[in-house]
């Protein structure tokens, strides 16, 4: 799958990640592929105890890409970017799944389908909501993974999760689906599309906190049409070209729950290597419109500057 | 789950070789083979000996004209033809359809675009190729 590597031709990919996902497969695989195609793979990882300048001269990298959310993490990829490295997946486009308001917006707008979803400043307030939207599903409005989930089971239940009352903080709550405790990832790398179903890492043993079980084995399944079309749609509304989407098969037809930045793509055959593949096509295709220049390039190309 | 076919192959015929050079690292592949000529009747000769199943082609080459050349290839196939051109008059793409395009991009064109209208004639091209058992889909003669 990797387009045959010019000998003389060579570069730099610059890898942020957390240290939690420094041992993953993808990620092994993916710097293997890369050493194969001649190209090599500076790996950043972010730390609590390190302090980072800005403007200080960029990394020389081809292609700056970010694996996690860690802030640090997301600050040095936003840095590499406004340095003119291109980014794989951009500050915006991470900025845009980030913030869980905005991602169910920019759904929404797309006619994708998404459960009913509110936001407020602390989750007692969800109280006011009418009892017929329960049972609902609180998280922070930035959180990752399966992090700060909660069940509201009915208005009263609002009382029972813990937030700071400092007005800093956003809750979102979306009507709970019953998806028989399965979820559907669609993973994408670029045009590449799989889909895989796994257990649901997140139970819930009544209204609460959510109890965060073991992963249980994810299964690559058939990718049908209609998951290809709503994992092409939900990666290009957010201009993502690494991306997760979780969905909600319910009896009453498919929602997206969210939409992830540069997932794990577990039980995805090859992630490494399709990860290393678009990665090069990438940079390389940044290095041309580089040497093409500006107004030659937008001549051509729309949105590539 | 994504399964890897044989590859696709796609011939763009465009004056320009920086657009040629762009076609190449853009749409080559994922799945596609690209050959890149730049002038109409080269452009001709390489479809006959490459068999392609999907063209790209410019409307103005420096020998013949595109609208020519689709002329001449529409006389022999009905492989799918993606018109790319710096035109962007409703006359031209009229033009362009009456001969027997498949699809006009206008440059400057929006590449993820570009790729999926490639990808979307790519997949129809598969569907007449198994329904007609041939190997390329240039082999569906007009």
């Amino acid at each position: 799958m990797l387009t045959p590597t010019p000998r003389e031709e060579t570069g730099t990919i610059g890898l942020i990640v957390e240290r939690r996902h420094l041992e993953a497969r993808a990620l092994a695989e993916f710097g293997d592929a890369l050493a194969m195609a001649g190209w090599r793979l500076d790996v950043v990882v972010p730390d609590a105890e390190s302090v980072y300048g800005i403007g200080a001269d960029p990394p020389p990298w081809d292609l700056a890409m970010s694996r996690g959310r860690d802030l640090a993490g997301l600050g040095i990829l936003a840095t590499a970017a406004a340095a003119g490295i291109p980014a794989l997946n951009s500050p915006a486009a991470i900025e845009l799944v980030r913030n869980k308001i905005a991602m169910n917006a920019t759904l929404l707008r797309h006619g994708v389908a998404v459960p009913a979803t509110w936001f407020a400043h602390h989750p007692r307030l969800f109280e006011r909501l009418d009892g017929s939207v329960f049972p609902l599903v609180v998280k922070p409005f930035d959180g990752d993974g399966s992090m700060g989930i909660s069940l509201l089971e009915r208005p009263q239940d609002a009382g029972l999760v813990s937030a700071p009352a400092d007005g800093r903080r956003l809750f979102v709550a979306q009507t709970l689906l019953d998806t028989g405790g399965v979820d559907l990832k669609l993973y994408g790398i670029g045009r590449d599309i799989w889909a895989v179903r796994k257990p649901s890492p997140v139970a819930f043993d009544g209204p609460g906190p959510a109890r965060i079980v073991a992963a249980g084995p994810s299964e690559l399944i058939e990718l049908d049409g209609a998951m290809r079309e709503m994992a092409i749609t939900c990666g290009q509304a957010f201009g993502l070209e690494l991306f997760g989407v979780d969905v909600a098969v319910t009896p009453h037809g498919s929602m997206v729950i969210e939409v992830n930045d540069f997932p794990t793509y577990s039980a995805v055959p090859g992630a490494g290597e399709a990860l290393a593949a678009h990665a090069l096509r990438t940079a390389r295709l940044h290095r041309f419109y580089r040497s093409v220049g500006k107004d030659r390039l937008r001549s051509l190309v729309r949105g590539a500057d | 789950m994504a399964t890897r076919r044989p590859a696709m192959r796609l011939l763009a015929i465009d004056g320009d070789e920086v657009l040629l050079a762009l076609l190449r690292l853009a749409l080559g592949g994922d799945g596609v083979e690209i050959t890149t000529v730049s002038g109409g009747s080269s452009g001709l000769a390489s479809a006959e000996q490459y068999e392609p199943d999907l063209i790209v082609l410019d409307t103005v080459l420096p020998d013949l004209s595109g609208y020519e050349v689709l002329r001449r290839l529409r006389e022999r196939t009905d492989v799918p033809v993606i018109v790319l051109s710096g035109r962007d008059g409703h006359v031209d793409k009229v033009r362009a359809f009456e001969l027997g395009a498949d699809d006009y991009v206008t440059k400057p064109f929006s590449l993820p675009e570009l790729e999926a209208r490639v990808h979307a004639q790519l997949r129809r091209a598969r569907r007449w190729m198994r329904r007609e058992g041939v190997r390329r889909a240039y082999a569906y003669a007009a």
